[in-house]
């Protein structure tokens, strides 16, 4: 019985995150062929933000990070800043520099084709939908959307 | 040149340092490390803010045009 309910659970999820997958694939093709500076492709990126924010201020309880936390991940947090400042190094210097590109040119490069475009940013909805997902399951955000229903 | 070069040590510092703690060395995945940072209040606004600035940056800002 705990056994089907489990694999119940595990199809709904895999279904859940096909139709999530499928409209943020939908979506980034759309987006992807707005043109750029343009106000509907700020409007584009802004309303998956402002969903994502909303999401991250439901869920926002907090918890402890474990002992030792920061020695653990101090290597990925000095590659982090490595990226981040060879980022704004390129950015100082032009951005499109051939001797110094930034990480954005050379994925710009990589994703000027309509369907690599519409492909990173399904990418970029899905890496937000995880975003959200992990904070509306916080109790937080569980106490607020349990609310909504009661007042139905 | 030295910008591609540079982007290259990054990619490959990060995935030696990511085989180096799947052999358990004691140190966090690329994945332990997101989920660490998303488990405080300040790792989760600095991720969304990355995310956030990744796609205003990517998609509207800098973007050439869909051939």
């Amino acid at each position: 019985m705990a056994q089907a309910d489990a694999g119940a659970r595990c199809r709904a999820r895999a279904a859940g995150w096909s139709v999530t997958v499928a409209g943020c694939l939908a979506y980034g093709w759309w987006a992807s062929g707005l043109a750029h500076f343009s106000p509907a492709a700020s409007a584009a990126v802004l309303a998956p933000v402002g969903a994502v924010a909303a999401a991250l201020a439901l869920g926002a309880s907090q918890r402890r990070a474990h002992r030792g936390t920061l020695r653990r991940v101090g290597c990925w947090m000095v590659l982090a800043a490595a990226a981040l400042g060879l980022e704004a190094v390129a950015l100082a210097l032009g951005g499109r520099s051939r001797r110094w590109p930034s990480l954005s040119h050379l994925l710009d490069e990589l994703t000027a084709p309509r369907p690599a475009r519409s492909v990173a940013f399904a990418t970029w909805l899905v890496l937000g939908a995880l975003l959200a997902r992990r904070s509306l399951g916080r109790p937080g955000a569980a106490r607020w959307l349990r609310g909504r229903a009661g007042a139905r | 040149m030295p910008g591609e070069a540079a982007w290259i040590a990054v990619a490959c510092a990060a995935l030696a340092w990511e085989v180096a703690a799947r052999r358990g060395r004691g140190h966090a995945t690329f994945a332990e490390a997101l989920s660490a940072a998303e488990r405080a209040r300040a790792g989760r606004a600095l991720l969304f803010l990355l995310w956030a600035f990744a796609g205003y940056h990517l998609f509207v800002r800098y973007g050439v045009a869909p051939r």
